[in-house]
């Protein structure tokens, strides 16, 4: 009965969704409606200093209302965790762990927040970070961020997410130094 | 002499020492350098403490916070602060958190960490540890994003600038818009450093005025640090000298005026006690070369004392009599009441605060020539008209009611009785223990700096590992002998952390160890070449490495000098010091879990137990004086009153009112310093006055002089007692109970 009835708020959800014109609004608000999600990914990382790229593979999960880990299981284990301001590392691999608090790393937390504020469709948050710019239709758009903080604007020139619907499957970071990474994402189909 | 000569003589002597004084005080500088009420120190260790407090670089911080706009202004406004700041003149260095205020330590760090880093070693540096730091790197190079530590990798393979950085002890504000802010966000942070000492009150508000010019219109402005209190203190004294003078200085003309009914009587009355402030100040500017600004403020407490003097003749004349004969009637009595008053100024005066032998000295001299100018000048002033044509007498019930007191004293002797039983009960309490309670600071601005303190990161410090060595280097190579034990505590859970100088600049034996196990340019080469093979690297990526390394070999130690101005620089400034012949390395401790159980293992120097020490020590020296001042009053009443039971009968009251007022002040709240204890010393010979008077052999007691001194008393220190320093605070409100307890214990215990 009550499924029921949240299927068909599902529904009318929907249906006033695709009324309303596609725009980055819509799909922050979206994305606001997704309580957790869990996702593969491959990252691939074009560094001018290395001969070939790196590549990870791993999960990436996001936990309403602030709780994003990113989980690279190959080629060596570590898992990063965001819960609020504290970041914690852990390295199985070197058997490392490290908390650091994001007020303390403004480049990090605004890094962090590209992916975080996205999932979370919090549009404020990550226009606090960067200047939005979008575009495309429902099925394939783009949102290319440009850091306002001096600090991160040295290392990252752009970072550009693109997806379709509220589903992200690519994220690209170009940096100021002309290494690029790329990072794929794979949803379950669920 | 003849007796129309010495008249004259006496005024003209008189009016030569009031212009002197007046002479000498025109070119006395007014100091308000809060450590000459701070103790002596008896040990080296405690002098270098509180050296430290008056003058070190932890004295000289100014702790900033702006808040009342938005994150935005206020970023902007700490960055324009800090520029103007720096470009003053006034400040040593100026933080703010902004990459500006911090790039000379990180340049310094970068280009010392091949000596800074205690990872450095050959093996670090040989093939096989090159491989294990790139392996490393390239797993690193995959998860961390883009940043400063990445950038670094072509310089600093093996991360020693991580390992420095880690290192350090992480108490930096959080950021916001680049500069510090406070964890809610809502006020952005700076801190400091003053050129001039902290205990500097002119240089302090010097500093202290050019930073609220540097702060836009609208923005609150929060501060701290021991320069704040310097000069915040003087100038509330300064302030308060003069308004507690006028307010205490008019309430006594209109108690007079009210009494005399005719103005000429009570400018007489003034004219000893003008003399003796005057005279007092002259002569605390000729020993001292200076005068305290607190030694101001309490010039006017001797109104309340000396004003009484010529009240005591005035009053006690007869209709018709004359000044010089009613003063021939008194001045025995009124000799002995000075001559007390004088050796109560002596304790202070022996004491080893050069504070408190400023404010003892001006009541000695002070008290001497108000009595003189009393009984010299006063006379011929007043002329050889009658003093009074009225019988000043008291209204008669009040004099019922004070005479009935006598039938109270069993009363008294129950409230004394009660006082000692709670001084008793008491007695662990009884002192006040906490050092900062003497630095005359008051507490709102000690609860602010506790706060910004806290916002800074900043942590209260109360254990400390004091490391000595005949020289810098050696007591920097005891401090790095304790790293180790110390690594080993923090693991264990016995400390949270610490901050070791040694990590900053370690000790120049250390640095050369560590440059000798850098391999030359050509075997690094071929090191990294061969740790290079199969890894993923570019060619030549690790040129600058190269470089740096060599370069680090040639550029030698890093020494304090070379970090002068840093955030770094100011740190080590405050860790390692001269003390004495000796140099010291101080390592504040963390987070101790039991200062007991780690004093088994390591030095610890407890800041709390030490400043305890050092305060009971100043207690003995102040009771012994104290022990010292009573005697000399008694063997003065003794050769004034030459009999034992007199003198009893003249100090009992007295002594009761003491322990009254002790219980009193008990009550009240109060923990007892030295400063109590002075004023202790003040309450007898003022007390000491009215049980002369009460008993006054012969004559009829003067009741209504004594409710008049007594009043003007209780008006001159009732006023001190509103004062905002500790130190009038004190003195002021044990003076008025005091008196009052005196008066009534006089009254209580008088033989008619």
């Amino acid at each position: 009965m009550i499924s029921g009835a949240r299927s068909f708020l599902f529904l009318l959800f929907i249906c006033t969704a695709h009324a309303v014109p596609w725009n980055v609004q819509a799909l922050m608000q979206e994305l606001a409606q997704i309580p957790a999600s869990s996702t593969r990914f491959v990252e691939t990382r074009h560094l001018a200093i290395l001969t070939r790229p790196l590549e990870m593979k791993g999960t990436l999960s996001y936990e309403r209302p602030n709780r994003l880990s990113k989980h690279v299981e190959a080629p060596y284990d570590e898992l990063m965790t965001v819960h609020g301001d504290s970041a914690t590392l852990v390295n199985k691999t070197k058997g490392e762990q490290r908390v650091v608090s994001l007020r303390d790393q403004p480049a990090m937390a605004a890094l962090v927040e590209s992916v975080r504020a996205t999932l979370a469709g919090d549009l404020p948050q990550l226009e606090k970070h960067y200047r939005v710019k979008f575009s495309g239709a429902r099925e394939a758009w783009t949102m290319q961020l440009v850091p306002r903080a001096a600090q991160v604007k040295s290392y990252v020139d752009t970072i550009t997410l693109a997806g379709a619907g509220a589903r992200v499957t690519r994220i690209e970071t170009l940096e100021t130094s002309g290494d690029r990474s790329v990072m794929t994402i794979v949803h379950d189909g669920k | 002499m003849t007796g129309s000569e010495r008249p004259r003589l006496a005024v003209a002597a008189w009016i030569a020492v009031v212009t002197l004084s007046v002479w000498q005080l025109a070119r006395t500088p007014v100091i308000a350098d809060l450590s000459a009420f701070l103790p002596p120190s008896a040990t080296p260790t405690q002098e270098l403490l509180l050296e430290q407090m008056k003058r070190g670089a932890a004295s000289r911080l100014l702790l900033v916070a702006l808040g009342g706009a938005s994150e935005e202004r206020l970023a902007a406004a700490s960055r324009s602060l800090a520029a103007e700041l720096r470009a003053s003149g006034l400040f040593a260095s100026v933080q703010n958190g902004e990459d500006e205020s911090l790039r000379a330590d990180r340049e310094a760090f970068m280009n010392y960490r091949y000596v800074l880093s205690p990872a450095v070693s050959a093996e670090r540096f040989s093939a096989q540890g090159l491989r294990t730091s790139l392996e490393s790197a390239l797993g690193e190079l995959a998860t961390q994003p883009a940043g400063p530590l990445r950038a670094l990798l072509p310089r600093d393979p093996t991360g020693e600038l991580r390992r420095i950085v880690e290192r350090l002890p992480a108490a930096a504000p959080a950021q916001r818009e680049g500069v510090w802010f406070s964890a809610d966000g809502a006020r952005a942070m700076l801190v400091a450093e003053t050129v001039a000492g902290g205990f500097d009150a002119l240089a302090q508000q010097r500093a202290i005025e050019r930073i609220h010019a540097g702060i836009p219109n609208g923005l609150n402005l929060e501060m701290s640090g021991a320069g704040v209190f310097a000069a915040a203190s003087r100038a509330a004294v300064e302030r308060e000298s003069w308004l507690l003078s006028l307010v205490s200085g008019t309430l006594i003309v209109l108690l007079l005026l009210r009494i005399y009914r005719r103005p000429r009587m009570v400018a007489l009355c003034f004219v000893p006690v003008a003399t003796g402030i005057l005279v007092g100040i002259a002569t605390v500017s000729l020993a001292f070369g200076n005068v305290h600004a607190i030694t101001l403020g309490f010039g006017a407490t001797l109104i309340g004392e000396a004003v009484d003097y010529p009240s005591y003749v005035c009053l006690n004349a007869a209709p018709g009599e004359t000044m010089r004969a009613a003063l021939a009637r008194i001045w025995p009595t009124l000799r002995l009441a000075v001559l007390t008053t004088v050796l109560g100024g002596l304790t202070m005066l022996l004491s080893s605060f050069s504070g408190l032998a400023q404010l003892g000295l001006l009541t000695m001299s002070g008290v001497l020539a108000a009595g003189l100018v009393t009984s010299e000048v006063v006379p011929v002033l007043a002329g050889r008209g009658p003093v009074t044509e009225r019988v000043f007498s008291v209204p008669a019930p009040l004099e019922r009611g004070i005479l009935r007191l006598r039938a109270w004293s069993p009363v008294l002797w129950l409230l004394v009785a009660g006082g000692a039983v709670l001084l008793y009960a008491e007695r662990n309490r009884l002192w006040e223990d906490d050092l900062h309670a003497m630095n005359p600071v008051p507490e709102h601005l000690k609860a602010a700096d506790r706060e910004l303190r806290r916002e800074l990161g900043v942590p209260d410090v109360r254990h400390l590992l004091v490391l000595r060595g005949k020289d810098r280097e050696s007591a920097l190579e005891n401090a790095e002998a304790v790293e180790t034990k110390l690594d080993e505590l923090v693991r264990r859970g016995a400390l949270r952390g610490y901050d070791l100088a040694t990590r900053y600049v370690p000790s120049q034996s250390a640095q050369q160890r560590r440059i000798a196990s850098l391999p030359e340019s050509a075997v690094l080469r071929k090191n990294l070449e061969q740790a290079l093979a199969g890894l993923p690297f570019q060619r030549g990526v690790f040129e600058p490495f190269l470089r740096d390394v060599e370069a680090s070999r040639q550029r030698g130690p890093l020494d304090a000098e070379k970090l002068r101005g840093t955030a770094l620089g100011i740190k080590l400034q405050t860790l390692v010091l001269p003390s004495g012949q000796d140099w010291v390395v101080l390592v504040p401790l963390y987070g101790v879990a039991d200062g007991q159980a780690l004093g088994d293992e390591l030095p610890v120097f407890d800041l709390k137990a030490e400043s305890e020490r050092l305060l009971a020590g100043y207690r003995r020296e102040a009771l012994r004086l104290t022990g010292i001042g009573i005697a000399a009053i008694v063997i003065a009443l003794a050769l004034g009153l030459r009999r034992t039971r007199a003198v009893l009968q003249v100090m009992l009251p007295v002594s009761l009112a003491l322990v009254l007022t002790a219980a009193v002040l008990l009550l009240a709240g109060q923990r007892l310093t030295v400063f109590h204890l002075i004023a202790m010393l003040l309450v007898m010979g003022i007390g000491l006055n009215y049980a002369l008077f009460f008993d006054r052999p012969g004559g009829n007691t003067p009741l209504y002089a004594l409710l008049v001194t007594c009043g003007t008393t209780v008006l001159a220190f009732g006023t001190l007692a509103w004062s905002s320093n500790p130190v009038l605070h004190a003195i002021g409100l044990t003076v008025t109970v005091g008196s009052a307890a005196a008066f009534i214990a006089s009254a209580a215990l008088a033989r008619k």
